[in-house]
């Protein structure tokens, strides 16, 4: 959690101040190496009864800028040891696969995605690729505030909350926000997440655990708008994988580590990569208030 | 023979029997050499030899001259000074020329009716202040040919003091990565790489004192304020067996003593910080300090930024170096230093501040004119804080510390002229709290990485013994331990780099323990006064690392010791040489070639979480490493024409089981070719030009092969580490030093130095990041990054 933070900031400080960039991509593009095309799982089942979308690719050219290719007429299943739940290809939407709009997760078990009929290297030979998670349980999160600070040298809006952290179970959440109905973490890199080292077993009182900046026109909040937060309990590997994401991200740095693969949860992990995610998610909903723009 | 690592319990007795038999076979080789080591009147049979000592000290400020020689013409044999500036020499009674002389100072020649001890403490004064010019170039002892060590380099830092510095600040950390075999980890950092080691694995002391991080403001300056350091030596290989605990180098700086002959100043006037040292005697003659600061002011424009974001913030360091000595009587001299050097960085939502503290404490001792003692104690701390603000009522902070704390005892017996045995030991106790938060916040549970104990030591033996005027050896024997030390926790983790259980340690119990032999040989042949070949072996053993999987160095260093799951990291390192000079010694050349190759290297796995992570030793992956390379060196050491010119070849390679599907990889500092040019010349006694060129090949790095997408980010995808190359490196710097005019009885000496860091402005990438483009998500780009385009600095430097 925070931690990152701390080595983010202060590591870009100096780089902030001194450093100029150049594109230098064409002088790239040409030397790089090709690799070879892996399997991209980008696919999840919730504790919510709706169709689930398990999303399926073949990996690209670093410099291919386009979309990467749908990996079509799968057969992909999600199975919690007991039932099999099948997935259908979004005809409109290649590669994308959902499940029937009565599923529904429950958490404590473990699922299993299993995609077969795919050759997704062209050898000319069809390959099964599964993954597993479980689904942590999430506690109930009281309640959800949102108030204006000043912090990293600008105006923003910090969403925090009230909860009675589990004692018992080491939890890590990541936190979503929709405002107006409208979901603003649409990219991954933009959702917030924490382990519970710090407030394990602790009633967790006014935790800032959301940043909005009012200079990006959708989170600019105005009196009335609706926030809610979703709080989901994701598996420790999971919460691993979205610090690699964090750090494949922005780019390597010399302070940071050796740049290396994201880590997945998808077998075989030398012909494949992303991840196949099981969660529990709890709401809460908050109206802006013109209280919040007076609190510094 | 074999060296193994167990526990003590199994091979105790067999090893002690290995001791037992190496130093028996040295002193044998001792006793068969040519020459009689014995002086002592209790041998009939053996000559009475009377003993000439004393110290070598500078005639304007009374620093002791460190490696003056002393040249016996009659005999041809010679000896040096010591880094206390005594020396030691025994000869047969008679009439001698003796020789004394240190490269920059007028020689002095003097006839000695040796029939009695005679001690003799003499002052040489320096080459500008002595009239005669003649004496003072002829007939130079010559070092590069004649000592027997080899991989070293020592630098003057009136040398230093030439090469143009980066913001106008002199440092000796920027001027030793321009030494051939010694490269900059990162543009601009402080941090460097010797003959393929880590960073971490050079040995940095000042006074004798670990530092654990030199560098200030992210490394681009370092700890070593020029104005309060006497003498730097860089050893690359060929590492004294008086030192140990790093595979790689051994940086050994000196700080002045202080002035004991008079009052005096010096100090500077920069762009970016400003110096002053106070220096003299407080009974002359015989205690004398020295106190030197320096502190940036960069941080007091900062409010006239236009952006926000510089305005509000702290940013600074400073440091403090002082030195007391206090001689007590001819045989008894006792020394205090201390340095204190801190950053700070601090805006209105976080703040960091980091630091070295030393302390050194050392007393010499003569047991008598030919045994020299030093008995050191040391005291070493770095430490850092994070702050940042939670809301507005609390917040959170990381703090580091570590601590070392030592006592040293080094032993020199002058036997003869031809031999000179040293022996001594060491202990220090490695103290880490490697990572704990704290908070203010409601409810808030502190977190701690268990702190950990432990306890390094070491006994050595060694003789540099020559056997004929051109045939000579230097041989030692380290013999190295460690110990964890309770209280502490050791998880158990499994061949899948999983924990499975812990045990915890009592406070105070002896849990692990490690040792080693670490050999260290040298030889050199002469054959004749301009050429020589020199060869060496070393081992060393290093029990203590630091978890940083960056190539740049950060404030934020996390060191950790050899446990039981960590064995200590070992190199052998086998290097020859050739050595020549060519118009009387006025051009010194040389060629060494080295190999080295290391085990129980420690990489990180990938995106390993080093810092705050209590099972830190599960994400650490273990291999072998080898590095190899060629060193030419051309140097100009006197003249108007100063400075050098050198090519390194180097690679370095490291094969880790669980890294890169366990092929053989680039270490990240690889640079294969590397050019040095380091010129000064002086253009009148005022005016004196400088430059520094300098070319590497771009460092190895791994570019990615494809891309993913996941949660609508797009993400590299990579094949191999290591297997692409940043554009290659090459800065010009240049600077130009005016001196006031000199005048007879004029007390202020003032100059003018203007520095262009980078003079043609060559954007050197520092890294290459692929990215995702700001404006169409869907398109990546790769972006090279670099620092500092073109920069002048002016800097007034003033001494009285």
């Amino acid at each position: 959690m925070k931690k990152y933070s701390f080595l983010l900031y202060s590591a870009s400080f100096i780089l902030l101040t001194y450093s100029c960039t150049e594109d230098i991509t064409d002088e790239l593009a040409s030397s790089m190496d090709k690799g070879y095309p892996r399997l991209v799982v980008d696919g999840s089942i919730t504790s919510d009864t709706t169709a689930h979308l398990v999303r399926l690719a073949r990996t690209t050219d670093y410099f291919s800028n386009k979309p990467l290719e749908p990996i079509t007429n799968a057969k992909v299943t999600i199975s919690n040891g007991v039932v099999v739940y099948s997935l259908a290809e979004n005809p409109d939407k290649p590669g994308d696969y959902y499940t029937n709009p009565d599923v529904y997760g429950i958490p404590g078990n473990t699922y299993t995605l299993s995609v077969s009929n795919v050759d997704v290297d062209k050898n000319g030979e069809f390959e099964t690729y599964t993954a597993s998670s479980v689904m942590n349980k999430m506690a109930p999160v009281d309640s959800i505030s949102v108030v204006n600070v000043h912090k990293y040298f600008m105006d923003l809006y910090e969403i925090r909350f009230n909860a009675d952290e589990p004692g018992d179970t080491k939890d890590f959440y990541i936190f979503r926000v929709k405002k107006n109905g409208v979901l603003l973490t649409d990219t991954i890199t933009e959702m917030q997440f924490t382990d519970d080292q710090f407030f394990n077993g602790i009633y967790v009182e006014n935790q800032p655990v959301y940043n909005l900046f009012p200079d990006k026109t959708d989170e600019h909040l105005k009196i009335n708008d609706t926030i809610m937060l979703e709080t989901c309990a994701v598996p420790k590997e999971y919460y691993d994988f979205l610090i690699d994401i964090m750090l494949e991200s922005r780019g390597s740095d010399p302070f940071g580590g050796q740049p290396a693969n994201v880590r997945t949860n998808v077998e075989d992990k030398s012909k494949a990569t992303g991840y196949f995610l099981a969660y529990d998610i709890k709401r809460n909903m908050t109206i802006v208030s013109d209280t919040i723009k007076s609190k510094k | 023979m074999k060296f193994e690592f167990r526990t003590v319990s199994n091979i105790y007795q067999n090893r002690m029997k290995k001791i037992i038999n190496l130093l028996v076979c040295l002193f044998i080789i001792s006793l068969i050499s040519p020459q009689k080591i014995h002086a002592s009147g209790d041998d009939e049979n053996a000559p009475v030899k009377y003993t000439i000592s004393g110290y070598i000290k500078d005639g304007e400020n009374g620093e002791s001259l460190i490696g003056a020689t002393i040249f016996v013409k009659e005999l041809k044999v010679g000896t040096a000074a010591n880094i206390y500036g005594f020396y030691s020499i025994s000869l047969a009674p008679g009439t001698y020329t003796v020789e004394y002389s240190f490269l920059g100072y007028g020689k002095q020649i003097k006839k000695i009716v040796l029939a009695s001890n005679t001690a003799i403490t003499l002052e040489l004064m320096p080459e500008s202040k002595v009239m005669d010019e003649v004496t003072v170039t002829a007939d130079r002892p010559d070092m590069n040919v004649r000592k027997t060590e080899m991989s070293t380099a020592k630098m003057e830092m009136k040398t230093i003091k030439k090469i143009p510095a980066f913001m106008g600040e002199v440092d000796l950390i920027k001027a030793i990565q321009l030494l051939p075999g010694v490269q900059s980890a990162s543009e601009g950092t402080s941090a460097f790489n010797v003959r393929g080691g880590s960073s971490d694995q050079n040995l940095i002391l000042l006074d004798e004192s670990t530092v654990y991080n030199a560098s200030h403001l992210m490394g681009f300056f370092s700890v070593f304020n020029n104005d309060a350091i006497k003498d730097i030596k860089l050893y690359k290989g060929d590492i004294p067996a008086s030192n140990g605990g790093r595979l790689s180098s051994l940086l050994d700086v000196r700080m002045k003593d202080g002035n004991s002959k008079k009052f005096s100043g010096s100090g500077g006037i920069g762009t970016v910080a400003s110096r002053l040292t106070l220096e003299g005697p407080i009974i002359k003659d015989r205690t004398s300090f020295v106190v030197s600061g320096r502190r940036t002011y960069a941080d007091m424009f900062l409010p006239l930024a236009s952006e926000e974001a510089l305005r509000d913030n702290k940013l600074y360091f400073y440091d403090l170096n002082m030195k007391v000595n206090h001689r007590i009587n001819e045989n008894n001299r006792i020394f205090i230093s201390g340095f204190l050097g801190r950053d700070i960085f601090k805006n209105d939502f976080a703040g960091m501040e980091f630091g070295n503290q030393t302390f050194t404490a050392r007393w010499n001792h003569l047991f008598s004119q030919k045994l020299f003692s030093n008995i050191t104690a040391v005291a070493s701390r770095y430490n850092y804080a994070l702050t940042m603000q939670n809301n507005e009522t609390s917040s959170v902070t990381w703090k580091y510390n570590m601590g070392d704390i030592g006592l040293k005892g080094d032993f020199t017996y002058f036997i003869i002229p031809q031999l000179t045995t040293k022996f001594g030991f060491e202990t220090v106790k490695h103290t880490l709290h490697p990572g704990e938060i704290v908070s203010d916040i409601k409810n808030f549970i502190t977190f701690k990485v268990p702190d950990n104990y432990s306890l390094e030591s070491a006994v050595y033996i060694t003789n540099e013994h020559d056997v004929t005027p051109k045939l000579s050896f230097k041989y030692g024997l380290r013999y190295s331990w460690f110990n964890n030390i309770g209280e502490g926790t050791v998880y158990n983790i499994n061949s899948e780099f999983e924990t499975t259980d812990s045990v915890v340690y009592a406070k105070g119990k002896f849990y692990n323990r490690y040792g080693g032999f670490e050999p260290r040989l040298g030889m050199k042949y002469e054959f004749n006064n301009n050429t020589s070949v020199k060869a060496s072996y070393s081992r060393t053993i290093q029990y203590m690392q630091m978890a940083s999987n960056g190539t740049a160095g950060t404030p934020m260093d996390l060191w950790f010791t050899a446990s039981p799951n960590v064995k200590p990291q070992i190199a052998n390192q086998y290097a020859v040489g050739i050595f020549r000079d060519f118009a009387n010694h006025k051009l010194q050349t040389s060629v060494e070639v080295y190999y080295k190759e290391m085990d129980n290297v420690i990489d990180f796995k990938d995106h390993a979480n080093l810092y705050l992570n209590r099972k830190l030793e599960a994400e650490l992956r273990f291999g072998t490493g080898r590095a190899y390379g060629t060193e030419v060196l051309v140097q100009f050491p006197e003249g108007k024409l100063n400075g050098w010119v050198s090519y390194t070849y180097s690679r370095t390679e490291r094969k880790i089981a669980a890294i890169n599907n366990g092929k053989r990889y680039l270490a990240p500092y690889d640079k294969p070719h590397n050019v040095n040019i380091v010129l000064s010349y002086d253009l009148s006694k005022r005016l004196s030009i400088g430059s520094v060129w300098v070319y590497s090949t771009g460092a190895a790095a791994t570019f990615p092969s494809g891309r993913m997408v996941y949660g609508n980010v797009v993400l590299p995808v990579y094949t191999e580490r290591n297997t692409f190359r940043i554009a290659n490196y090459h800065r010009l710097d240049l600077s130009v030093t005016l001196k006031g005019k000199e005048k007879p009885g004029k007390l202020w000496q003032g100059e003018w130095n203007f520095s262009l860091y980078n003079a043609y402005s060559r954007k050197n990438t520092w890294v290459v990041k692929f990215v995702q483009d700001s404006d169409n998500p869907e398109k990546t780009i790769a972006q090279k990054v670099y620092l500092f385009p073109m920069i002048p600095s002016i800097t007034y430097n003033f001494k009285f």
